[in-house]
Formats: structure tokens, C-alpha cells, sequence
């Protein structure tokens, strides 16, 4: 372990030096001090609430630390809580959600940060055209720069918002912090990001990489910086660095895996509990299967493959039509399966049990605002009313429960949801739609943005209601999810199934062999 | 919110409201202290009197009851311009069915609301099925509206033996102590108001929709039908306040309810900053009015020029606003009302930098 506190500050490098940072009743970094070295790729870990986005934060001017600590960038001592003075000092953000205007092209919003004027203050196209076609060609990247970003591939975005931090008219690039840049990017478009960022680290940029996918930090980081609970655990080698060791590191404790693969499971299903023929909704063409009672089947694909539309299709959120679908009655119901045929309807979905958790990625998983008791309740308030009153004491007695048995932290139902951390945010989502009473459960994403500690809890949960026969539909974009949970996986390409994964083929390998196989023979070249 | 605290005493910690809490939900008291002792010195023979403060809960109970009319699309997410014009032609079909058709009262005043609950539809009609921006929308009516009431007097004020009559008596003179009976319309229409938004599913449903639509829908929310009912509502409400205006100055002028949508407004928003902080209710948004007419009042005691009251409206509006944007509570305005500060690299505005602090906190509070 090298020990930055006593060290010299190091040429060129980005040193931070003994930062702390109190808010009210908290210490949330705690004399934290780390050396990051041009052409670097540094790592920083830890889970939610480490400190972590708190000494960005300060990093990039939004906050001022406590009396004390320093940061020197290439041995120039940093002006706190301006972010003029971080931008002039070369320090580079690309936040998790990019920060762009999804109608605005890439041209307008390289320029976003000041566009070069020409006579009578007219915005200079010509020049702000030529200078986002050179940033892209110098990150490899070729598309329509004209084109809205909201009709981009994601990872064209994430690039348009480094293109954005290498606009150098504030001065040059040094350092650039990229805050779980691979978050929102499906698998396939991951190495490209990848090849980017060690581009950049090759043009003498230091980059600090923020994520909580180990095996990201493995592929890419060379040394990692660990954070718990405000202070500093220690910054590591990443070269023989073993992934036990990491995770028992970032932890705090011993032999923590949130790896372990079908824990506590019952074989030997066969009732239905969800077949379709022929769903069609948005970029779905056409997709039939079934889920048996208990199952958990996942779902993969590349984005555009129709799989970002299945949670909404299922649910009929969207409009959706069917050829055929039956859904199983609903938990120790004794009456027969319902038929649908047609367009479907979202609030008999619901009713037959089939509902729908979407991601804490998207924007509108929960009304942000409610208080953890009101989000647990809405899609059910009628439950807790009496004539037209609704029961205070039933809806606490509801969500308190749920609160209590996914162990979300505070345990407090009236906290605002907004003010809960992102696995916990999660948790209330996956408790929301338990509540609802599911035959089937469609989970989207069900672990983006989580650590790791909520990602097994997480896990463990879905595998217990499942062994309680609740059928689950997991769509997700990380594999991990898909490898720790699934028993079976569809995948999905151009809106139809292209292949279906058994158990024993859920691995990492073969999944990114048929989520990447075209079945036309075409070279791919996502 | 006691009986909770009670019921689950083992389990998560419920909050107890206390005085202190109050206070501090209900920041405006302050204000209210200071208004009430600066007239107290300048003016304190007319001011500190019983009279003075019966006359500012007659005079704003008008305003109070647009400003309630205004919490339920508000909440919904949905604005309502024209309240202020509705209250306008129900102030002068009451007082033309009265005074040119000689329809008894209470018939007249049944029409009236008939009538508004068919202007509450035509909004819906134009911002949930033609989907047009509220804010253009229901602008939209409010010129329709204010037309129609020029058209059916003829822009002339309406007034008769019988409006002045038994209709005044019974609607608006009659009263308990010097309190008429608009201020019962106002404390009636806040209890109903009160009660829909916080203890039933509609209202529930309500605040989730004004919060984030697309959540509710996906929660299974009818969010079309809470947004009609939510606009009937406000109609009905403001027409109520249009008739008892009527009845208050015994004739009806088109325009007169006009005036009323500023007070509104700065009611409404006030009132959100107050008691459940953050969202639009009925007990806030009363005790702001009656804040602003306190304010209002008093600086008319003081001898000031006729337009000085309309100046402390507004000023209570953009403080309001700009209260709320400050003290964090940004979320519950309408998105284009909240502050932006420029993140300098432009990669991060300060609403996201604000709420993933509070998060920051929150989680360090875990064992």
C-alpha cells in the first residue's frame, strides 16, 4: 500500500491531500488523501455513501471541504468550491447521467459549455461543426453529428459528453473523472468505451473511473482507491490484486460473495405461470415463451434488440398485442387461467398479477417526491381504505413491513425516496411490486447503480420468492444478474428470440457469444 | 399522525408533531408576527382592533376560496388560468339570472355551478383530450370566459332589489360575530379540500400524478380521469367564489373576479412552503392568504395609494417561489419555475448535485 499523506506531492500529478468534508451531523470524508498520476486509470471504490461522490464533488467546485485539505493539480494548489477554478485547473467530469440534451444534436452539445460567436453574436456553425467533427474523430467515433442524441447509440452519448470535457477553449484536459460511465451501456458497446478511455489515458490524461463492476476495475484500472464509510481503506496495485481479496477489502469483511448462484432453490417445476404467443409492442416483432411457476427467466440483448421494450410490453404498459396469452391464477387462488387474446390491457395485466418494477434508471420507476410508505401503496391505495378514508395505520403497518424484511436502510417509512441511496431506492421498487401480490414479476435492470452488499441482498430476495413459486421475467443489460439468478435466459435480437440459454450454457461466454451472434451471418459490428 | 406513533411504537420511528415542529413547518408565522407588529406601531388604533381582523377575513375570503380552487389542478400538475375569469361569469350569470330572468336564488345559484361544471369539462376537453399545455389551455378560457361575461351584460354591472335583497342577506351579510358567511364557504371549502388531498386515494393519486405522471400512469394511476376531476374542481370552487363576490357587493361587474387569480397564486404557492412543506394544501394556502390580507390591509390603513396592496401580491409571489427554490424544496414547482445554476462544466446541473448530497447524508446515518 503507498501511503499518499506523507508523501511529496508528485509532478504533474492530481494530489489530494488530507480532505475532509462535515455536513450537519455527519462526517462524510474523513482526511482522505490519494495521488492520481497523468496517463493513469485510477479506481475509485466503494459503496454507496463512502465519500466517494462527495470528494468528486469537491473536486469538481460544488463543495467546500472542511479547513485543511488540499488538492494541488501538476503542483498548483486548487481553489475550493468554484467550478470555474476546477475547470481552469484541467480537471474533466463526465457525471453518470452525461449531463446532455437528448433533442439537441452532438454539434450543439459539444458547444453547450459556449459556443464560438461570430459578428452580431450569431452562434459560428461552420467553426462549432468543424470542432465536434475533430473531438469525435479524436475519440474514434463516426456518426451524424447533426443527428438529435436522443436517436444515438448510448455509448455515442457517453462519448459526446467526453468529447464535451475535451473541448479544450478552458484550458487542457488533465485529469477526467468518469462517474459510472458504463452504467446506462449495453454489453456489446462496454469495449468500445473501454478502447476510449485507454485512448485517453495514452494522451497523458489521468482519469479517475468510478464503478461498482468489479470486473470493469479489473479489465481497465491499474491501481484502485478504496473509500468506506468517509475514510480512506487504502490505494492498491489492481496487478495481482485477487477479486476475493477486493471484495473482502471494499466490504470490510471476509468471504462475502455476491457470486453464489442458486442458493436455497426448489427443481422440478411445470406449471405455467405465463405463456405468450406472438407478443408485438414497439421494437418487439414478435416473441413467444413461457415462464413455469417459480422460474426465473432472464432476458439479454443488445440495445435495440427489442429487450429495453419487453418490461413494458409484458406489463402492456405500452400498447401490445398478443395472438395468444395465458396467465396463471394468481397465488393460492383456485380458480382457472386467464385468456387473453389481441391488445392487451395494462390494468388487467395487473390484475391477473403480472406487474412491473422498472429500473431506478428510469426516470419514471417512482414518484420521486412520496415518502417510501406512499410509494409502496399507490399502485394499491384501495387496499388500505375504509369508505373514502385512507388508513394511515394499514398503509405504515404495510410499508413497515416490507422496510423490515428487504432490510432497507433508515427504517424509516416517511423518509422521501429520493433521499435513499440507489440500492435502497431498488429494494423499495422490488417491495413496491411485492406488495402488488405478483404471479409474475418483470424486474428491469434490477441492479443498476447498486453496490454490492444491496446487489446480494437483492439477489438472495428475488431467489426466496421465487422458491415461494412467484414466476420472474429479469431483464437486464448486466450479465452478472443474468449468470447469478437466471434458469434460463432468452436473447433477444431484432425483436424476436434468437436463442434460448439452458442453465448450464448462463455463462459468461456464451452469453456474449449469443447476444453478439447475428443469425444472418452478417459481420456484426456493434 | 399520533395514532401511529402509537400503533407502532417498536417498528420505524414515526414523527410527532410538536409546537416547535409547527413553527418551523409554518415559517410564515414569523411573517405574520412581523406584519402584525409593524400596523400594530404605525397604525396601532385601527389595526390591532376585533373590526380589522373580522374585515380581512371577510374581504379575502373570496381570494381564499381561488386560491383553494387552485391547490387541486396545482397538485395534479395541471394549471388552471382561469379561475380568476370563471369567478367573473359566475359573479355576473348569478346576478343577470336574478336580476333579468327573476329566478329565485337558489336556482340561480344552482345554473351558475351547472354552468361552471361545463366550463371545468371545456378545460378538460382542451388540456386532457387535445392535449394543449395547461398553462396555454386554460389562458385560452379564460379569454372565452371573460368575453361571455362581457357579452351577457353587456359590459354594464348588473344590480337589483333582488340581489340586494334576500340574496345578499342569506348568501353573504348574514353572520356570527361580525364573521359572514363567505369566510364559512372559505373554512368549509378548506376542510373538504384538506381532507380529498390528504386522506383519500383521489387525493393521494393527485399529488402523485402533479409529481411525476409517467410514475403514476406505470403504478396504475388514471391519470386523464384525476386531471378532469381535478379541473371540475377548480371550477366549481371558483365559481363559488365568483357567486359569494356577488353577493358580498350585491351586483355583478364582468371583470370583478379577475383581480382574484394573483392572490391565488401567491396563495397557493405560499401556502405549499407551509405545514406539509413542499406540497400544495389547503391549511397553507388559507393561512397565506390570510397573510397577504393581513399584509395588504394594513399597508391600505396606512393612507398608501390603491395600488400599493397589489404590489405586496406580487412581491408574496416571487418570494413564494423564490423561497421554495431556496430551501429545497425545487421539486415540488412546475420544472421551468426551478433554479438552474450553470455547473461551470456544464456537465451537471445543480439540481442533481443538490439531491445526491442529501442522499450522501442520508446514507451516512446507516450503523
Amino acid at each position: 500500500m503507498l501511503d499518499a499523506a506523507t508523501r511529496r506531492v508528485g509532478h504533474g500529478d492530481l494530489s489530494i491531500r488530507n480532505l475532509s468534508k462535515t455536513f450537519p451531523g455527519q462526517q462524510a470524508l474523513d482526511s482522505v488523501s490519494l495521488d492520481v498520476h497523468p496517463g493513469e486509470i485510477h479506481a475509485l471504490l466503494g459503496h454507496n455513501g463512502s465519500g466517494k461522490s462527495t470528494l468528486i464533488k469537491i473536486l469538481a467546485g460544488f463543495h467546500q471541504p472542511d479547513a485543511g485539505g488540499e488538492v494541488f493539480v501538476a503542483d498548483e494548489s486548487l481553489q475550493f468550491g468554484a467550478p470555474q477554478e476546477s475547470l481552469r485547473a484541467g480537471l474533466r467530469f463526465v457525471h453518470q447521467n452525461l449531463g446532455l440534451v437528448g433533442r439537441f444534436s452532438a454539434v450543439e452539445n459539444i458547444g453547450l459549455g459556449g459556443y464560438t460567436l461570430k459578428r452580431g453574436r450569431r452562434i459560428d456553425w461552420h467553426t462549432q461543426t468543424a470542432m465536434a467533427e475533430a473531438l469525435m474523430t479524436r475519440l474514434g467515433f463516426e456518426f451524424d453529428l447533426h443527428k438529435p442524441l436522443d436517436e444515438c447509440r448510448a455509448v455515442e452519448r457517453t462519448a459526446v459528453a467526453i468529447a464535451r470535457a475535451l473541448d479544450d477553449r478552458s484550458g487542457a484536459m488533465r485529469f477526467l473523472v468518469l462517474d459510472e460511465p458504463t452504467a446506462a451501456l449495453p454489453p456489446a458497446e462496454v469495449d468500445h468505451l473501454f478502447d476510449l478511455i485507454r485512448e485517453i489515458a495514452h494522451q497523458n490524461v489521468g482519469l479517475i473511473y468510478v464503478s461498482h463492476r468489479l470486473d470493469e476495475i479489473e479489465m481497465l484500472a491499474t491501481r484502485a482507491t478504496v473509500l468506506r464509510d468517509g475514510r480512506l481503506i487504502g490505494t492498491y496495485a489492481m496487478a495481482g490484486l485477487q477479486r476475493r481479496e477486493l471484495v473482502s477489502i471494499l466490504t470490510g469483511s471476509e468471504g462475502h460473495d455476491a457470486d453464489e448462484r442458486g442458493v436455497g432453490r426448489v427443481g422440478g417445476r411445470s406449471e405455467v405461470a405465463y405463456r405468450v404467443q406472438n407478443l408485438r409492442a414497439r421494437t418487439i416483432a414478435g416473441v413467444s415463451f413461457e415462464i413455469a411457476r417459480g422460474e426465473i427467466l432472464g432476458v439479454a440483448g443488445l440495445a435495440g434488440s427489442g429487450r429495453e421494450d419487453l418490461p413494458t410490453a409484458v406489463a402492456a404498459v405500452d400498447e401490445t398485442a398478443v395472438d395468444q396469452l395465458l396467465i396463471g391464477a394468481p397465488r393460492g387462488a383456485a380458480t382457472d387461467m386467464a385468456e387473453f387474446a389481441g391488445v392487451l390491457d395494462a390494468a388487467q395485466m395487473r390484475r391477473c398479477g403480472v406487474i412491473l418494477a422498472l429500473g431506478n434508471t428510469r426516470r419514471d420507476a417512482a414518484v420521486r417526491r412520496f415518502s417510501v410508505r406512499e410509494s409502496i401503496t399507490l399502485p394499491v391505495l384501495a387496499r388500505y381504505r375504509r369508505r373514502t378514508r385512507l388508513q394511515r395505520s394499514a398503509e405504515l403497518q404495510a410499508s413497515t413491513k416490507w422496510v423490515n424484511e428487504l432490510d432497507i436502510a433508515p427504517k424509516d417509512v416517511e423518509r422521501e425516496f429520493n433521499l435513499l441511496s440507489g440500492g435502497n431506492q431498488q429494494k423499495v421498487l422490488i417491495a413496491t411490486a411485492l406488495n402488488q401480490n405478483p404471479t409474475v414479476l418483470v424486474l428491469d435492470e434490477p441492479t443498476a447503480g447498486v453496490d454490492i452488499g444491496a446487489r446480494s441482498a437483492i439477489y438472495q430476495l428475488i431467489r426466496e420468492q421465487a422458491a415461494a413459486n412467484v414466476s420472474f421475467l429479469i431483464v437486464s443489460s448486466d450479465i452478472e444478474d443474468l449468470i447469478s439468478l437466471c434458469d434460463r435466459v432468452l436473447v433477444l435480437r431484432d425483436g424476436v428470440i434468437t436463442d434460448v440459454l439452458p442453465r448450464h450454457r448462463i455463462t459468461k461466454g456464451d452469453l456474449l457469444t449469443a447476444i453478439n451472434h447475428d443469425p444472418t451471418g452478417s459481420e456484426t459490428n456493434d | 399522525m399520533t395514532e401511529n406513533a402509537t400503533v407502532h411504537s417498536s417498528t420505524p420511528q414515526t414523527k410527532r408533531s410538536s409546537v416547535p415542529q409547527l413553527l418551523r413547518k409554518a415559517g410564515g408565522i414569523y411573517l405574520l408576527i412581523a406584519i402584525v407588529v409593524l400596523f400594530g406601531i404605525l397604525e396601532p388604533d385601527t389595526f390591532l382592533t376585533a373590526r380589522a381582523a373580522k374585515t380581512i377575513l371577510n374581504q379575502y375570503s373570496v381570494g381564499g376560496l381561488l386560491a383553494l380552487s387552485l391547490i387541486v389542478p396545482l397538485s395534479a400538475g395541471v394549471y388552471d388560468l382561469s379561475i380568476g375569469a370563471q369567478a367573473s361569469l359566475s359573479s355576473v350569470v348569478v346576478a343577470v339570472l336574478i336580476s333579468k330572468h327573476g329566478v329565485p336564488y337558489p336556482l340561480a345559484i344552482a345554473i351558475t355551478i351547472l354552468i361552471a361544471v361545463l366550463v371545468g369539462l371545456f378545460n378538460a376537453f382542451v388540456v386532457v383530450a387535445l392535449r394543449v399545455d395547461s398553462f396555454i389551455g386554460t389562458l385560452g378560457t379564460s379569454a372565452i370566459l371573460g368575453a361571455l361575461a362581457v357579452g351577457v351584460t353587456s359590459n354594464k354591472t348588473i344590480t337589483s332589489a333582488a340581489v340586494s335583497g334576500s340574496f345578499q342577506k342569506n348568501i353573504a351579510l348574514r353572520n356570527f360575530g361580525g364573521v359572514t358567511m363567505p369566510v364559512l364557504y372559505l373554512l368549509a371549502a378548506m376542510a373538504v379540500i384538506g381532507y380529498m388531498m390528504e386522506q383519500t386515494k383521489t387525493g393521494r393519486q393527485w399529488y402523485a400524478i402533479g409529481f411525476d405522471a409517467d410514475a403514476a400512469l406505470l403504478a396504475g394511476v388514471r391519470t386523464q380521469k384525476l386531471r378532469v376531476g381535478a379541473l371540475l374542481v377548480s371550477a366549481v370552487i371558483a365559481s363559488i367564489g365568483g357567486i359569494a363576490l356577488t353577493a358580498r357587493v350585491a351586483s355583478g361587474t364582468p371583470g370583478a373576479g379577475d383581480p382574484y387569480l394573483l392572490t391565488a397564486f401567491a396563495g397557493a404557492f405560499l401556502g405549499a412552503t407551509q405545514f406539509r412543506s413542499g406540497r400544495f394544501n389547503a391549511w397553507g394556502t388559507v393561512f397565506a392568504v390570510m397573510l397577504i390580507a393581513t399584509g395588504g390591509y394594513g399597508i391600505s390603513l396606512t393612507g398608501a395609494p390603491q395600488w400599493a396592496p397589489k404590489v405586496f401580491d406580487g412581491v408574496v409571489l416571487i418570494s413564494a417561489v423564490g423561497i421554495a427554490n431556496i430551501g429545497g424544496m425545487r421539486s415540488s414547482l412546475p420544472k421551468w419555475l426551478r433554479i438552474r445554476k450553470n455547473a461551470g462544466t456544464g456537465a451537471q446541473s445543480s439540481t442533481v448535485a443538490v439531491s445526491a448530497d442529501t442522499t450522501q447524508q442520508t446514507q451516512m446515518e446507516k450503523p
